[in-house]
């Protein structure tokens, strides 16, 4: 499963989710935002199902990836936890843009 | 290109200003651009009225003639006031200036590779209706392309120092464009995303700095304006429509060349110009309270420019794109600035007032007259 496949997935069901039901989204946007956890995001509201069925290779210290490992089997579970975290990851409010000023330029009129 | 002479016997003739405050009646003079004279001042004039209107207007500061501003306005408004008008004048026309240098090497870029453009909106008006280019200013510096070159001019914009950028919605501030916000901003708009270069003028003269520093007004328009070294935006727009229903394509098969300044610059015919203005003037202005008042300085102006052949096209646009109506409200009111309309305009006023039979005033985009509204009356 790779992570686009996941992120999509995720974008359809938030982008479905705010139609049909706005006040869960609202719910769940109010959540504490995610935290980075090894490459995936993930919320405190599914940190219990990570820690107890976690597979391994969500494992942020995994072993050096061998050619194995590189693609890990199909697991369901992992799938639907990922696609969760994923959702909530987008559900979370946008961080504010860092705002830049943009350079002076000197002009005479 | 002199403007029209305001005659005040006339005006005093129409009822339609017999509603109008002292005040009111002297925007409308100030507005119109000419020789005043002394207003029945039955009620004497709010002074901190004028200045409150003249500040709404800011986009014809620059053109008032120096004799009205220090001679016949000083007769309405208090010293304190006219020293803050003095000051916001002086601050509004280095501003213009600055978006004008600031857009020379764009605009020179685009004839130096062959792209096909035109000024609109505020940009063209000055060009074409006001005797320097600084005398009318506006916030945006406003060109139009055609839809293939759209991504073009915009490289060009930004080689000569344009940043793609987004406004803070709190304050009048620049900052770099959060792409994905501007992707959708562009997505269903007739213009690119703003186009910005922020701008220290080297010879800002001591005035003005110290007119910028006193009125606190002008601080939207310059920045660190209590320093010796206040810097200002220059903001372009470059559009491949003029809305999002009516097409570039036709107005720039009209454009055409003048000389500014010593500079060659391409402009709309007034005929696809005109239609512009009244689609701006009344279009904004029915669907909002008291915003574009200072395009009624345009329209003025342009009248001299209107002639029948001219007049002619202009009907047929607006007969086109569905704004008869509008153009019958805009010229309608040409009175009321003691401007006689000329026959062929006259006719078109005449044969516009009645709707066509059975017409419904929403297809035929009547929303009514937009004058009340200009003035911000409900």
């Amino acid at each position: 499963m790779g992570r686009n496949t996941v992120s999509e997935i995720a974008s359809a069901i938030v982008a479905r989710l705010r139609h049909v039901a706005p006040d869960l989204v609202g719910t769940l946007a109010a959540s504490p935002p995610p935290v980075r956890r090894g490459r995936h995001y993930q919320s405190p509201l599914f940190a219990g199902t990570f820690a107890a069925g976690m597979a391994p290779h969500f494992a942020t210290a995994s072993p050096r990836p061998s050619a194995r490992s590189v693609a890990p089997p199909f697991s369901l579970t992992s799938m639907i936890e990922s696609i969760a975290s994923e959702i909530v990851a987008q559900l979370a409010p946008a961080p504010e843009p860092q705002r830049q000023e943009l350079p002076l330029d000197t002009i005479e009129i | 290109m002199s403007a029209p002479r305001l005659d005040f016997d006339a005006v005093r003739r129409r009822e339609l200003l017999d509603g109008f405050s002292t005040e009111d009646q002297i925007v409308v003079s100030l507005l119109a651009g000419n020789e005043t004279r002394p207003l029945p001042t039955a009620t004497p004039p709010d002074s901190a009225k004028i200045v409150e209107r003249l500040l709404e207007c800011w986009q014809i500061l620059p053109s008032l003639p120096e004799h009205i501003f220090q001679d016949w306005l000083s007769q309405f408004v208090n010293p304190d006031d006219h020293r803050r008008l003095h000051n916001a004048r002086l601050a509004v026309t280095d501003f213009e200036k600055a978006q004008i240098a600031g857009n020379r090497q764009f605009l020179s870029s685009l004839a130096q590779h062959g792209i096909h453009h035109t000024l609109l909106k505020g940009a063209a008006s000055a060009c074409l209706l006001y005797p320097e280019r600084h005398m009318r200013a506006a916030w945006d510096f406003d060109v139009g392309v055609g839809w293939n070159d759209l991504r073009d001019a915009e490289a060009l914009a930004l080689a000569a120092g344009f940043h793609q950028a987004q406004r803070d919605r709190d304050a009048p501030r620049f900052y770099r464009a959060d792409r994905r916000l501007r992707a959708i901003v562009e997505e269903s708009h007739f213009e690119l995303g703003f186009l910005v270069r922020r701008l220290q003028v080297t010879n800002l003269s001591a005035e003005t700095k110290a007119a910028i520093k006193a009125e606190k007004w002008c601080h939207q328009f310059w920045h660190d304006a209590d320093t010796d070294k206040p810097w200002c935006y220059a903001v372009l727009d470059i559009h491949h429509k003029l809305s999002l229903d009516i097409g570039l394509d036709d107005l720039l098969l009209t454009v055409t060349t003048v000389e500014r300044g010593g500079e060659r610059i391409n402009v709309p015919d007034f005929a696809w110009f005109a239609a512009h203005l009244i689609f701006k003037l009344y279009w904004e202005g029915v669907h909002s309270y008291g915003k574009g008042l200072y395009q009624c300085a345009d329209l003025v102006r342009l009248i001299p420019h209107l002639d029948e052949p001219t007049f002619d096209r202009l009907a047929n646009i607006l007969d086109t794109y569905n704004l008869v109506a509008g153009g019958y409200y805009a010229f309608n009111h040409l009175a009321d600035f003691g401007i006689a309309p000329p026959p062929h305009i006259a006719r078109f006023i005449d044969d516009a007032q009645v709707p066509p039979s059975g017409s419904d005033p929403i297809e035929i985009n009547d929303l009514g007259d937009v004058w009340p509204k200009l003035w911000g009356r409900r």
